[in-house]
């Protein structure tokens, strides 16, 4: 027998059930690795730490890893997800004192006025009344654009999306806000929709 | 008066190597494409060609790899005496599952950007490994296995010939991408290009080797499974490792992904070549026969 030709005879009823074995078993392994692949994905994202802010009163669930920032006065807390490009991902909740006669609408009114002073190019896409557990609220979507303040990196302003989720407790109005780039702000809500139903205010 | 001539009694020569050599012209393909970007890098550090986005030269860049392939293998193998069947089909089918299967499985399924970056070092391994990992590694399997194996498969070499092949068709597919939908700087596009080259074929070898192995070899029931998981397990390994390589600080320097993917790729490639070589002198050995070189 020369060394070059194979020796395996392939038609041999054993070496043909082991071929059979390994080529199933090769499948059976890819799908099962990837179904651990897709729960390990799913749990990575879903995972959340608790955040409590006691002199605020506001406690939810925010996701894990995302940067929080307390340090400013116009809100309570901002949490980022310091991956997501070409915008962070954003959950943020503030705080606004109202009068005794306010409700969510007019507090929304408020915050359509005073968009386009805060927000470049703010554009007002619905408004809608909804509810956050037993308490009534106001959705508000629009549009903004988010431009790089540093002006020597070269990048393209980015439209952004958001959401300001309007509740009122006592003569403070409770402000829940998500953005995130127009073409993610989809594939992201479930990260607010979940902290939607962990917060407590 | 008639003329004689004494004729030389013919001298038994060496049997000439009938297969086309593997390891030299791969070598040489991976060369080329490291040499044809450190040019880039050089001449784009030097201000000789402006480092911003150029879809020609990225996209001649990308399409580098194929053509030192075609130059120094599907050439070459023309001239062997018992040359392999089918590599050019296998490069093409292997682009073809590439762009088909595997890239809108991971950017609507998987989406690793969106969860992996963030994540702890194991769990960078472990992600990769079993979404983007095992996925490339089965689509390269998959192509060689259904395809050329086991009637093509006469040494073990014929699998990491049939899976360089492959591999090369599942980079090119991903390299193309990333210049037309990425649009990267020139030095930046060289180096990736470069990344994911060296990775696949090197990863894809060792599914190669465990389909020659099981074409030549006595292998377990589960020697296949058991390629497959490890290929994928060295493919996250190496993504785990890019991220800590390619991060300084607040920066970045792609010179760490760039090193890093080379280590790698030698370390993979040589182990192998060294597994095969051990395994065809123990054959040899065993079967009483002659090994030509």
């Amino acid at each position: 027998m020369s060394y070059f030709e194979n020796p395996k005879d392939f038609s041999e009823p054993q070496v043909a059930r082991r071929i059979n074995i390994n080529s199933g078993l090769a499948i059976m392994v890819t799908l099962a690795l990837m179904g651990l692949g897709m729960i390990f994905r799913s749990s990575i994202l879903n995972a959340t730490v608790p955040y409590e802010d006691e002199e605020n009163g506001i406690r939810g669930q925010i996701p894990l890893n995302w940067l929080l920032d307390e340090s400013q006065q116009d809100y309570v807390f901002r949490a980022e997800n310091p991956n997501a490009r070409p915008f962070k991902t954003l959950i943020q909740v503030s705080l606004l004192t109202v009068g005794p006669d306010a409700n969510p609408r007019s507090v929304v009114d408020l915050l359509v006025v005073q968009g386009p002073n805060r927000l470049p190019g703010y554009h007002v896409q619905s408004v809608s009344e909804t509810s956050l557990g037993e308490d009534d609220a106001v959705e508000i979507q629009y549009s903004f654009v988010q431009s790089d303040p540093n002006p020597f990196l070269q990048s393209v302003p980015v439209v952004v999306q958001g959401v300001d989720l309007v509740v009122l407790r006592g003569n403070q109005a409770v402000i829940l806000t998500y953005r995130d780039a127009a073409e993610n702000f989809d594939d992201n809500r479930p990260y607010f929709d979940r902290f939607l139903q962990t917060v407590e205010y | 008066m008639r003329d004689f001539q004494l004729l030389a009694p013919s001298e038994e020569g060496e049997e000439p190597f009938p297969y086309r050599r593997v390891w030299r012209p791969l070598t040489i393909e991976l060369g080329v494409l490291a040499a044809a970007v450190l040019f880039i890098l050089f001449t784009t550090r030097l201000g000789i060609l402006a480092d911003t986005y150029s879809r020609s030269i990225s996209s001649g860049l990308a399409l580098l790899p194929i053509a030192a392939y075609w130059f120094f293998s599907i050439r070459r193998e023309r001239l062997a005496l018992e040359p392999r069947q089918g590599l050019t089909a296998i490069l093409f089918l292997s682009m073809v599952m590439a762009n088909g299967v595997a890239v809108p499985i991971m950017s609507e399924l998987f989406t690793p950007e969106r969860w992996l970056p963030g994540a702890g070092f194991f769990n960078r391994i472990l992600g990769y490994a079993f979404t983007i990992g095992i996925l490339s590694e089965f689509i390269k399997y998959a192509v060689v296995r259904y395809t050329m194996w086991p009637n093509r498969f006469r040494i073990r070499l014929d699998g990491i010939a049939y899976s360089t092949a492959a591999a090369l068709g599942f980079a090119t597919v991903l390299n193309m991408r990333l210049v037309f939908y990425d649009e990267l700087t020139l030095s930046s596009a060289a180096v990736n290009i470069l990344t994911n080259i060296y990775i696949h074929i090197a990863i894809g070898a060792v599914i190669g080797y465990f389909l020659g192995e099981f074409a030549v070899g006595n292998t377990s029931a589960v020697w296949l499974p058991t390629g497959l998981v490890v290929a994928a397990i060295l493919s996250g390994i190496h993504f785990a490792f890019r991220g800590i390589a390619i991060s300084s600080g607040l920066g970045s320097r792609t010179i760490g992904g760039l090193f890093l993917v080379i280590g790698i790729s030698a370390a993979v490639l040589g182990i192998l070549s060294f597994i095969i070589e051990s395994a065809d002198a123990r054959m040899a050995d065993k079967l009483g026969v002659r090994r030509i070189r």
